[in-house]
């Protein structure tokens, strides 16, 4: 009995090392992807997973505090719940807004016409500018002592009072503007690539039949969409969710957590933003807080992922 | 195979004389991180020159931060990146060296070294020690004071300097009735960075009108911020009354500097050790203005605080101790000192600096710039206070800015009390903040009655 699994046991030891032998050069090219996988992804969420218990602010040593952590998130930091309302209203504006303006605009350049390669190109600049550098020329445009805006407006007679753009009231909207001016470059080449890849025999069926533009939009275009239009909104969904560089630079969150964000806030948990104050890390508060947000966004992508298992269905 | 050998050979030793020279010539790197932006230009001029004339074959790499400096000190130790030397005005000292991360320099000064500071005067635990260590060395004092345009002053006539909440409050409106159309207004603070802007001013109002450093009182250990709220009542008042300058809410201190600089501000809270060196290199000016008495009630309590008694702190982790400590010994040398001071760039709190240099033409211009007998260091309150929601600077910039939820400025600092207290006995029982308190503390004479 024994010496037949030990011969079990060697000859699956050689098929393993038989299929290792044969397939080294696909192990050899994976394990630096395994490594680096393990050292920035496994190893950090590992250490969030322990930390998240425990009070630690990196000079005293860690103090096991159980749930405590959690209790306070739940119950004892409205200010925390309060940043999570910003960052839906942020991330929904900011889908509501993108997603029309970037599909019409792909709709109107994926037409031949002199200088659309040269508008595709100016579109898609304000993309591969850093988030840190627009924020700031938007606070040159916006501020209300001497913003280009206002000065315009006023200009223009269309106020008679510089209007602060970046105030309690109205923080949270210009933000969701700059990160939109961000974005639509971006989705409208995911658009332009969708509306590319439409067989035009449909639209030429539809132009025998006499359809007219509008309804080839809805009835041919649209729909023909759906596929690409369903991986946008994930994207849009996933980095808005993830936008702080901007709100960093252009209020700190600020008038008042006016326009914080759920990540700026775990961010300043772990880096205190001051320069001129006393201020102490809460890493521990900070990990506990990273798992919250965390599920919240897991639970909004698994319900979309939910109510969209239909569109797969259907193409 | 001779002639091989004998060629090898020549290849081998013609390599190491090559790598002989190339390590003969590798400098010491020691890098020096700094927030402070006004002394630039002087900075670089003094490294330059030790860069080119050391004999130590060391290099200085001087590396400026701004707003963000703190985060970045932060992350630079986190990832074992730091530098080798920092600076450590504001709460640096109490954020970053205080709890470990300075390396002690007791045993690398000279008699004659600590001698030229001031000895065991200038010399004090949490102003520049931690339990006999020494992890700081004495360089400037510097305050707040309100800074005023005397351009605009002169325009509305007003005569006196405002010294008081009511005076400050009716100054700037006046400002912003007479001038507010030409775009010119009465105050501004910069309330982007909550902290910066009511640690320029609240922080140093409770020193000298209430005696208490942070909200919190060294005689009975507790946080009292239910005492302040007049002053903070009189930073609102000037909201209320519209005579701010538009978009302090979002407004940092540089923007708010050039916008003074260009005649548009009639007055703010800054520092005396920075803003001679803003106008003059930073953000220069044709502006006429001055240092006033920092703003109170009427009735003194306590001996204004001063930032004061410390500069830079060598990182415990260095790995060049000995060449960072020349190098430290070299910024703080008297040469260097007495051109800053000079120069205005640093208001010395070292007798040996001022004995032995002209009284400096900022001194002669701007008097306030001075250290005052009512200005002195003070002790910190406690530190490592983890305390539950938001800190005293964001409450009360809520109130200032009359933002919703914020309006009832008694139950504000009666929340604080008990968040600020309860997280005070919660980090001294689990012993993650040491317990500060000085029964018989004198806040018209801070350092003297600590013990």
């Amino acid at each position: 009995m024994q010496t037949s699994m030990k011969q079990n046991l060697r000859s699956r030891l050689k098929a393993v090392g038989k299929g290792f032998k044969e397939n080294k050069q696909i192990y050899f090219m994976i394990f630096p992807n395994v490594i680096m996988f393990a050292l920035f992804s496994i190893y950090p969420i590992c250490w969030v997973l322990k930390y998240m218990f425990y009070q630690y602010d990196k000079i005293n040593a860690p103090i096991f505090i159980g749930l405590d952590n959690f209790v306070r998130i739940f119950t004892r930091d409205p200010y925390f719940w309060k940043t999570v309302v910003n960052t839906f209203y942020y991330v929904g504006g900011k889908l509501i807004i993108t997603l029309p303006i970037a599909f019409v605009i792909a709709v109107l350049l994926n037409k031949k016409f002199l200088g659309s390669r040269l508008m595709q190109s100016i579109v898609f600049m304000p993309t591969i500018m850093s988030a840190s550098v627009m924020a700031l020329i938007f606070y040159l445009i916006l501020n209300p002592y001497s913003g280009a805006l206002n000065t315009v407006l006023m200009k223009m007679k269309l106020i008679s009072v510089p209007i602060n753009w970046l105030n309690y009231y109205n923080a949270l909207d210009t933000i969701i503007i700059v990160g939109v001016w961000g974005a639509i470059g971006n989705y409208m080449v995911y658009f332009l690539a969708g509306l590319q890849s439409v067989p035009l025999d449909i639209y030429e069926s539809a132009d025998l039949d006499g359809i007219g533009p509008v309804r080839k939009m809805f009835c041919i275009t649209i729909p023909m969409m759906t596929p690409i239009l369903k991986t946008v909104v994930m994207l849009v969904l996933i980095s808005s969710f993830q936008d702080i560089q901007s709100i960093m630079v252009l209020t700190e969150g600020g008038p008042n957590g006016a326009s914080d964000v759920m990540f700026l806030y775990v961010y300043r948990m772990f880096f205190p933003i001051s320069a001129t104050t006393a201020s102490t890390s809460q890493f521990g508060y900070g990990a506990a807080l990273s798992v919250v947000c965390a599920s919240l966004i897991g639970t909004v992508t698994m319900l979309y992922l939910r109510l969209t298992r239909k569109v797969d269905d259907i193409f | 195979m001779r002639k091989l050998l004998s060629f090898l050979c020549a290849v081998t030793l013609l390599a190491t004389c090559l790598v002989g020279v190339a390590a003969a010539e590798e400098k010491t790197k020691v890098v020096v991180w700094t927030a402070a932006r006004a002394d630039y230009d002087y900075m670089q001029g003094v490294i330059d020159k030790y860069n080119e004339t050391n004999t130590s074959n060391i290099e200085i790499v001087y590396e400026v931060y701004s707003d963000n400096y703190q985060q970045v000190l932060d992350l630079g130790f986190d990832t074992g990146n730091g530098p080798d030397i920092y600076y450590t005005a504001g709460p640096v000292f109490a954020n970053v060296s205080y709890p470990g991360r300075a390396l002690p320099l007791n045993d690398m000064l000279t008699k004659e070294q600590y001698e030229f500071f001031g000895g065991d005067a200038a010399f004090g635990n949490t102003i520049n020690m931690r339990d006999g260590k020494i992890l700081s060395l004495p360089y400037s004092i510097s305050t707040v004071r309100l800074v005023y345009n005397q351009d605009i002053f002169d325009r509305v006539g007003i005569t006196k300097v405002p010294e008081t909440f009511e005076e400050v409050a009716a100054a700037a409106k006046l400002i912003t009735d007479k001038l507010g159309a030409e775009g010119i207004y009465g105050f501004a603070i910069n309330l982007k960075s909550p902290g910066s802007a009511l640690g320029r001013t609240l922080d140093y109002m409770m020193q000298a009108t209430y005696g208490l450093a942070n909200g919190y009182n060294f005689a009975t250990g507790r946080y009292e911020f239910d005492k302040v709220t007049d002053i903070v009542s009189f930073l609102g008042q000037m909201f209320r009354d519209g005579s701010t300058f538009p978009g302090c809410d979002q407004l940092d201190i540089d923007p708010l500097r050039t916008q003074f600089a260009a005649g548009r501000i009639g007055m703010y809270y800054s520092y005396t050790g920075a803003e001679y060196g803003v106008y003059t290199n930073q953000f220069p000016t044709d502006v006429k203005w001055d240092f006033g008495p920092l703003t109170g009630n009427g009735t003194r309590t306590g001996l204004q605080g001063a930032d004061g008694g410390k500069w830079y702190s060598i990182n415990k982790d260095t790995k060049v101790p000995d060449a960072a400590f020349e190098v430290l010994s070299y910024l703080e040398s008297q040469d260097v000192l007495v051109g800053s001071y000079e120069q205005g760039l640093h208001i010395s709190s070292i007798d040996a600096v001022i004995k032995n240099s002209e009284v400096p033409t900022a001194i002669q211009k701007h008097p306030l710039m001075a250290k005052q007998d009512t200005d002195s260091v003070w002790p910190l309150s406690p530190t490592n206070l983890v305390v539950e929601g938001e800190n005293y600077y964001n409450v009360f910039a809520g109130y200032i800015m009359q933002i919703p939820g914020y309006e009832d400025l008694n139950a504000l600092a009666a929340d604080l009390n008990t968040r600020y207290n309860t997280a005070l006995d919660k980090g001294i029982a689990d012993g993650t903040v040491t317990p500060v308190v000085y029964p018989n503390f004198d806040p018209m004479n801070p350092t003297g009655s600590m013990n």
